[in-house]
């Protein structure tokens, strides 16, 4: 990792956003023992209870604590969310970067499928894929990964491929250090932070696609406690019982606003030029 | 553009549509489940297995997967995309009879996006600092953190269910149908564009050509319109675009939520029965939209941008 991220990582100015976001994975961690009701208990006696001392959210259309199934729904986001980055992270990377440092046939070929894959608006062809391979909650998470792989390999290839061209580079070759060495230690660090960077600014948008795919039944699939879900189960009772539009919805955006607030405060200290792209292709489509 | 542009561009499109075809194809014929079982399902109970084997084989599911690509390949360049499972209309009359909704959706949408954003980036842009930018910035940050589909249910809750100002489904797509839906995306879409114009107005207001109109006395308002606003106009319409590519698909969520008869709709509903080749020919029909608005603002771009076009020229 070059030293500019490290530094920006560590900064007093990004502190409290890393803070509120390590928290919130504290929560998720600690979600189920923190739950004051059991997530799947239903009660046929207790059904869209406004909220009271024993449910402070209400209850749902089954009896269900609405406020422990928020609580634990965080797990559920984040687990999605985090994997599918990581994953979209590690393969578009690892792919760039090779299209970028081999060049020729790989290149060619790599950049093909990308481009056909860009073609495409993300959320609708990530509904697709979900809907061909069938609900569930790997599968939504795969198929986000599908639509968003392509934009991090070539992202790091026009990295690669700016740094290759660099005179620090150059400089290396002169001094007789390897290709691979060159790569490993030269390039790659200049390269990552900014994947990185680009990675946390994704979280929200994955968050959003991710929670989509889960209303549309796509995602995660009942009686598993995830916002999108409750949302597309108590769509039919909003009228009587607001609580179950209000909770979750106010659950996702807080989750996003974290993210977001985090990877825009990360944006600002790096500063980087070539991320002006990035941030104007992520998540324009609806 | 030379001849010899639009036949490689040709190429790109005949090979990206190719490779699309046969992607959705091979993901179609690798997971368990058929659509013969689908089809059969659908009308109550569970079908006897010599039923369900007549149904594979008027279907042609009981080739092997390459005929069955090449066939419909075949097929599919004469236009012809086959008949739907369930509705046993051909797939590109069901498509085109839910083209118009969703048409009017995204042009509606995307026109008042434009204005608001462009007022709204702006204004906030000039007033940089100020009141105003703080709370342009505070409502586009907010918006940018919440899914269209949030805004769509936040909507139909306070607007059809709270204060029943507007019916919660409607089945046309015209009139007081088109209020929530096209809030919905405009809203969505305007809190992005405020801050890519908000961005590209403060990029510009530095530099060279602004200051020198200022020296030459022109009023703000003057350059702000006339100088400023069609340098910004011209970096937005690859995402505008862009926009419009996703917005042809029909925006899957937000035409759920509010029952609207468009495409994006067709195509859930299409992809949750298994209808194959609706899905097929929605998945083409999507491809080529992105294929050629890519083209349209390569092109846009030549015409607007005398850069550009020198820059091509000369090379």
């Amino acid at each position: 990792m070059s030293g500019a991220f490290l530094r920006a990582a560590t900064s007093p100015r990004i502190r409290i956003h890393l803070i509120t976001a390590l928290a919130l994975v504290l929560l998720a961690i600690f979600a189920e023992r923190l739950a004051p009701n059991d997530i799947y208990k239903t009660d046929y006696t207790m059904i869209l209870k406004p909220p009271s001392a024993k449910f402070i959210m209400g209850t749902d259309y089954m009896g269900r604590c609405v406020f422990s199934r928020i609580l634990c729904g965080t797990a559920t986001t984040l687990k999605m969310t985090f994997s599918a980055v990581a994953i979209i992270f590690a393969f578009g990377t690892v792919v760039g970067v090779l299209a970028g440092w081999l060049g020729g046939t790989t290149d060619t070929l790599v950049m093909r499928l990308a481009d056909i894959m860009l073609a495409f608006p993300g959320l609708i062809l990530a509904i697709a894929i979900a809907g061909i391979m069938g609900g569930g909650l790997q599968n939504a998470i795969l198929a986000i990964a599908a639509v968003t792989w392509p934009r991090y390999a070539r992202l790091s290839r026009s990295l690669v491929m700016k740094e290759r061209g660099s005179v620090y580079v150059d400089a290396a070759r002169a001094a007789g250090t390897g290709q691979l060495a060159i790569l490993v230690r030269h390039i790659l660090p200049n390269v990552l932070s900014l994947m990185i960077l680009s990675a946390v600014m994704d979280i929200g948008v994955v968050t959003m696609e991710l929670a989509g795919l889960s209303y549309l039944g796509l995602g995660a699939q009942p009686p598993a406690p995830e916002w999108g879900l409750m949302l597309a189960g108590g769509k039919t009772y909003f009228q009587t019982a607001p609580w179950l539009l209000l909770a979750p919805a106010l659950a996702i955006f807080i989750v996003i606003v974290i993210f977001n607030l985090l990877g825009d405060r990360l944006r600002d200290i790096l500063d980087p030029r070539d991320l002006g792209t990035i941030a104007g292709e992520r998540g324009l489509d609806s | 553009m030379t001849i010899k542009s639009s036949l490689s561009w040709a190429g790109r499109f005949a090979i990206t549509l190719l490779g699309v075809s046969f992607l959705t194809f091979t993901l179609t014929s690798l997971i368990p489940g058929d659509p013969a079982e689908a089809m059969l399902s659908a009308m109550g109970n569970s079908p006897p297995p010599e039923v369900l084997a007549k149904a594979r084989a008027d279907l042609g599911l009981d080739k092997p997967f390459l005929e069955r690509y090449l066939s419909w390949l075949s097929r599919a360049v004469r236009m012809d995309f086959g008949v739907s499972y369930f509705s046993k209309n051909t797939v590109l009359e069901d498509l085109a009879d839910k083209f118009p909704a969703t048409l009017k959706l995204a042009v509606l949408s995307l026109s008042l996006t434009v204005v608001i954003s462009s007022i709204t980036g702006l204004a906030s842009a000039v007033r940089k600092g100020g009141v105003l930018d703080a709370v342009v910035r505070g409502i586009s940050f907010t918006g940018i953190s919440l899914p269209s589909f949030l805004v769509g249910l936040l909507l139909l809750y306070v607007v059809s269910l709270k204060f029943q100002l507007l019916p919660v489904v409607s089945r046309t797509a015209s009139g007081k149908a088109l209020i929530l839906p096209v809030a919905t995306l405009t809203f969505a879409m305007s809190v992005k564009y405020t801050r890519q114009v908000r961005n590209l107005v403060l990029e510009e207001l530095g530099k060279d050509y602004v200051l020198g109109a200022r020296a030459r006395g022109l009023s703000e308002t003057r350059i702000l319109v006339f100088h400023v606003l069609p340098n910004v106009l011209l970096p937005l319409v690859t995402l505008l675009g862009l926009s419009f590519g996703s917005l042809l698909g029909g925006t899957a969520l937000v035409e759920v939520i509010f029952s609207w008869p468009g495409l994006g709709n067709h195509a859930i509903a299409s992809i949750t029965r298994r209808d194959y080749p609706v899905v097929q020919a929605y998945v083409l029909w999507l491809s080529s939209v992105y294929m050629f608005i890519n083209l349209a603002v390569d092109v846009s771009y030549r015409l607007l941008d005398p850069r550009v076009r020198a820059g091509r020229e000369a090379s």
